[in-house]
């Protein structure tokens, strides 16, 4: 059985690009769902089954930030994992985001062996 | 641009080409003997100890390539053409972040605008490749430059 994923970014290409990476890694997908902003993610976590979330930090209207704390507000955290895709790399960012209940990290840009690692790891978290 | 910034920016720039669009860019000796076509420039401001600024430019027929690569499809195809702009701003960012984590380490948290884009006309464009302190590579015969700005001491500590 394959994963709900929601891919968040801005970024039409970076979406493109973490769909392509993860069929490229053979993570078993069942559907896979895509924000541009924390707003319109919190929107399909709404209306959507997503067994896991990749976001970025920095977007219009609604951050990475924002979205995980909106999410733990809802009570999704701890149990949906939360991967960051960002092209941050403060040590002190990354502690933070943990802090509010990110799972996990993957600086851009990403390797599908990177990808497939962290997708391993979050599920493995869950079960 | 200082010296070490120059060279810093010259091995993050060819890094992230490499690693992100799969193409392989060269500093470029001068300014290109022509610069025909549309380019495009994204603009990016970071925040941190200090402030600054990135800006890279380059011809939209390069950024349909680097989307082709990004993307893993034909750069004349309709997605390419359709990213191009995205394809370039992404670029940036993923540069920017580098460039802000050579400045400043990995201890202060950096606040990333949101890269913004728009087309160069001539005189933008003379302006731009004419800049002495713009970074100027090739790749192929077509030619990219960006600029790092930095106003030190600006950030409020």
């Amino acid at each position: 059985m394959g994963l709900n994923i929601l891919v968040v970014d801005d970024s039409a290409t970076v979406r493109a690009v973490i769909r392509k990476t993860l069929a490229l890694a053979q993570v078993p997908v069942d559907a896979l769902h895509e924000a541009g902003n924390g707003r319109e993610a919190l929107a399909v976590l709404d209306g959507q089954a997503v067994d896991l979330v990749f976001t970025d930090i920095n977007m219009p209207e609604m951050d990475g930030i924002e979205l995980i704390e909106a999410m733990d507000a809802r009570g999704l955290l701890p149990q949906m994992p939360v991967a960051i895709v960002s092209t941050e790399g403060s040590a002190t960012r990354i502690a933070q985001l943990t802090a509010r209940g990110a799972t996990a990290y993957v600086r851009k840009p990403f390797t599908p062996e990177q990808l497939r690692t962290v997708v391993g790891q979050l599920m493995e978290g869950v079960q | 641009m200082q010296t070490a910034h120059r060279a810093m920016l010259t091995r993050i720039v060819t890094q992230v080409f490499e690693d992100l669009a799969f193409m392989f860019v060269d500093p470029a000796d001068g300014p290109p003997e022509s610069a025909d076509g549309q380019w495009l420039e994204v603009r990016m401001a970071f925040d941190g100890p200090d402030r600054g600024r990135l800006a890279l430019a380059a011809p939209v027929g390069l950024c349909r390539e680097a989307a082709g690569n990004i993307l893993g499809i034909d750069p004349e195809a309709t997605g390419a053409c359709d990213r191009a702009s995205d394809a370039l701003k992404e670029l940036l960012n993923v540069i920017c972040g580098h460039v802000v984590c050579e400045l400043f380490g990995t201890e202060p948290i950096i606040r990333l605008g949101i890269p913004a884009i728009a087309e160069l006309d001539d005189e933008a464009l003379r302006l731009c490749l004419s800049d002495p302190d713009r970074l100027g590579f090739s790749v192929d015969d077509r030619h990219l430059a960006i600029a790092l700005q930095i106003d030190a001491g600006q950030s409020p500590r």
